[in-house]
Order: C-alpha cells, then sequence, then structure tokens
C-alpha cells in the first residue's frame, strides 16, 4: 500500500490509463458509424481527421487526469460533482487500479520491446537493400514534368516501386517495373514517390501506427488502411500538377497488372486490396470533396470527454460497490 | 534477415565467385575496407551456414562454399521484409508504395478499371 502523494501520482496514472481505454472502446463504436463517411472528405481533411482521431485518446486522457487533479486538489467544488475519485491518496498495489498499471506496463514493454527488436531488422534489411542496390540519378528530359531526386535501382524481376526507411527514406525501384515502363509512365511513378519522400510518409506511418497499438484489431486495420489511403490520394494529386488524372490512374492500373502477373515464393501480406479502385475512381472523376469539419470536430471531442468522465466515474463507483477495493 | 556488413561482402564474392573455400573470400576481401582477418572470414562463412544462407561441401581438408539464396531471391526476401510493417507484423504498411504491392484485384477486374478509364478519357475528349 502507497500513502501520500505517490499514491495520489499513482492514483493519477490510473485514472489517465483508465480514460484512455474508455475512449478507446467508445471511438471503436464510433468508427462503425463514421468510417463509411471519411470518403466524402478531400485526402488531406481526411489525413489530418486520421490523425486528430488517433492522437484524440492521448490528449483527452491527459486532460482527464488534469480534471481529477484539480478535482482532488484544488478548491472548485464544480469539479467534484462532475466526477470524483475515492481514497486518492492510498494506492493498493492488489486492487483493480493497481492490476490496471501493472497491466498496462507489461503491455507497452511487451509492445516496444517488439517495435525495438523489428527496428533493428528492418534497418538492417535496409542498409542489405542499398548494398545491392544503384544510386540512380534521375532527371526529367520533358519541361513540364518537375526533376526527382536519386532512386535506388534493385536488381530484381518483381515490379514494385516504393519508400523506405523512417529516419532517411529513399525510393527504390526495381529493373522488372523499370523495364516495362514507358518514361511517362517511369516519371509519374518516381513524382509519386518523391511525394511520400517529401511528406515523410514512412515516418508519419510508423507513428501513426505506433499511436494505434491500443484499439482493437477490428478497428486498427481498418484506421490504418484508411491513413494509408490517404496518403496515397496526397501523393497521387501531387502527381496531377504535370500529368492528367487517366495517366496517373492508367499507369496506376498497369503496374497493378504487373504485379498480378508476378507471382513469387515471397508472398506479401494483405494489404489494401481496394486501394486501386479508389485512387482511380478519385483520380478519374474528381469531384468536390468536404474540408477539415472544425466544429463537428471540436464537438465531438467535448463530448467524448464528458462521456469518459461520467464512465469513468460511473465504473469507479459501480466497481467499488460490488467488490471490495 | 539480419546480414553484417563482412556477411553482405562474403555473399557477394560468393555470387560472383561460387564454390569457394576461405582462403579465397580472404585473399579478396582482405584488401577491401575492413575485410577482416582469415579467421575473421571463417566465423562469418560459418554463421551465414548456420543462418542457412550458405551452403557447403569438403573437399580434402577444406570447405567450399556456394550461396543458397541467388541475389534476386536475396533481393525479393528483403523488399519483403522492408515492406513489411513493424509495428502489427503481417501487415504491409510501412512503405509508401505506388501501387499497393499486394493487390488483391485479380486481372479481370483491373481490366474493368483500364476499360473505365479509356471511356471517361473518351467521354471528356
Amino acid at each position: 500500500m502507497v500513502v501520500g502523494d505517490w499514491a495520489l501520482i499513482l492514483n493519477l496514472v490510473s485514472i489517465g490509463l483508465l480514460g484512455l481505454f474508455i475512449l478507446h472502446a467508445l471511438q471503436s463504436i464510433f468508427w462503425l458509424f463514421i468510417s463509411e463517411k471519411l470518403a466524402d472528405f478531400s485526402p488531406k481533411s481526411r489525413k489530418s481527421l486520421l490523425l486528430v482521431w488517433v492522437a484524440c485518446p492521448y490528449v483527452l486522457s491527459t486532460v482527464i487526469t488534469l480534471f481529477f487533479y484539480l478535482s482532488i486538489t484544488g478548491p472548485f467544488e464544480l469539479l467534484d460533482e462532475v466526477a470524483h475519485w475515492h481514497h486518492a491518496y492510498v494506492f493498493h498495489f492488489d486492487s483493480w487500479h493497481g492490476f490496471l498499471l501493472l497491466g498496462f506496463i507489461a503491455y507497452i514493454v511487451w509492445q516496444l520491446s517488439k517495435v525495438i527488436r523489428r527496428w533493428v531488422i528492418h534497418s538492417s534489411d535496409i542498409k542489405s537493400l542499398n548494398l545491392l542496390s544503384r544510386v540512380i540519378s534521375s532527371t526529367s528530359n520533358s519541361n513540364s514534368s518537375p526533376e526527382v531526386s536519386n532512386y535506388y535501382l534493385l536488381d530484381s524481376a518483381k515490379p514494385a516501386a516504393f519508400v523506405a526507411g523512417i529516419i532517411k527514406p529513399r525510393c527504390y525501384l526495381t529493373n522488372g517495373l523499370k523495364r516495362q515502363l514507358t518514361e511517362e509512365e517511369l516519371n509519374i511513378v518516381l513524382q509519386h514517390e518523391q511525394a511520400h519522400l517529401t511528406s515523410n510518409d514512412a515516418l508519419s506511418k510508423c507513428l501513426f501506427n505506433l499511436l494505434c497499438i491500443f484499439y482493437p484489431g477490428f478497428t486498427k486495420k481498418p484506421i490504418k488502411m484508411s491513413y494509408a489511403l490517404a496518403l496515397e490520394q496526397i501523393a497521387d494529386q501531387k502527381v496531377l500538377k504535370s500529368h492528367t488524372g487517366f495517366d496517373v490512374a492508367a499507369t496506376l492500373v498497369k503496374v497493378a497488372k504487373l504485379q498480378n502477373s508476378y507471382k513469387t515464393d515471397f508472398s506479401y501480406c494483405y494489404f489494401g486490396s481496394e486501394h486501386i479502385a479508389l485512387r482511380v475512381n478519385e483520380l478519374i472523376t474528381p469531384g468536390h470533396k468536404k474540408s477539415f469539419p472544425i466544429i463537428i470536430s471540436l464537438i465531438s471531442l467535448a463530448l467524448l470527454l464528458f462521456s469518459t468522465l461520467s464512465v469513468i466515474d460511473v465504473s469507479h463507483h459501480l466497481i467499488e460497490s460490488l467488490f471490495t477495493h | 534477415m539480419v546480414l553484417g556488413e563482412l556477411e553482405k561482402q562474403v555473399l557477394q564474392y560468393l555470387w560472383a565467385h561460387p564454390d569457394s573455400d576461405v582462403k579465397q573470400v580472404h585473399s579478396v576481401l582482405a584488401t577491401q575496407r575492413g575485410g577482416g582477418t582469415l579467421n575473421t572470414i571463417q566465423s562469418t562463412l560459418d554463421r551465414l551456414f548456420k543462418k542457412g544462407v550458405l551452403s557447403r561441401h569438403k573437399k580434402g581438408l577444406a570447405y567450399y562454399y556456394q550461396a543458397k539464396l541467388d541475389r534476386e531471391h536475396l533481393i525479393a526476401k528483403l523488399i519483403d521484409n522492408v515492406t513489411s510493417d513493424f509495428i502489427s507484423e503481417g501487415e504491409n504498411s510501412l512503405i509508401a508504395a505506388f501501387s499497393s504491392i499486394s493487390s488483391d484485384l485479380d486481372d479481370s477486374q483491373l481490366e474493368e478499371l483500364e476499360n473505365l478509364i479509356k471511356q471517361q478519357r473518351k467521354a471528356r475528349g
């Protein structure tokens, strides 16, 4: 049992964690209703919305912790009426708060160790790829097409073009793809990858995925896929400055067909089966899309905040009425 | 697959000169920066053999090594590793790829998309 200021800190951390879990649960339910509506927004707005969405539990749980801190220590009686916490200066490790805290620490350590281990392997594999590739200075002959930066050419028949590397991203292209593209198509592919490079999309995806670790599987995957789709469509749009939507869409389908025709022992995992159809549709029939809904977002954040505060208060009372502490 | 710098140099050598013994590998790599001593090359070859990257057979007193994976297959495997997501294993979401590498659309669906693009292009003149 811990008593005093340390107990207050541990209780506040437990409150923050409880808030974090409740917010993820509430968002997972809301996701079922809003996921379809996301398509109405422009890719940039969708990207911002999704970033706000995944950052929201962390920001709001911090606000909730602060709220309880003021309610416990401050002279604000009104706050105490909205939500309050019993035994703020006593913390039992063998209580449900204790289990929540220890469980969270164990989960975080497990997740981080997995991430660090895979980061090391990932970095090593990228170094190996660099060693096995040739740097190509990419210049465009066409005056209308902007120059794209250097890329790494890989001796592989597998048709692929991608940006990889978290801290120092690089563009990779295989011989298998390059051989089968015209100069214009190659320029489209490289400009698309250049857009990912300049926007630091690999790092952005990595951080986004980290923020998603507490969502249950049935929402985690579609949230991550929606974010990936938004990034791809933003990159597609940047190519539209120098090529038509039809040319970009046709290149996209051509690359997908080339990839379909090349099956190897190394099977790629499932990812984004709908992306190509959605991206093609966006490119050839661009319509007016909604921009970031600031007012609705603020109202939703406030609703989520008060719902979570209420759920924490109610669940705290309920658990401690049904069970001994 | 985690490969050290020296391991990669050894592999590069064995792709160009298959069926080589430790002395042959060392004679070339010793002249390069960070090439290592004969003992270092021997332990690197052993390590790569244990990792399943090399195979070997004995001729007289010496082992002769060959790369099990050719350059192209190693690159394909590295692409596969690099493009996998290290936040949740089994998802291909760390990379930013031009076309999603594992599109589930089959050829007939892609052809439909192709026709749709042609129709829209024609309609817009």
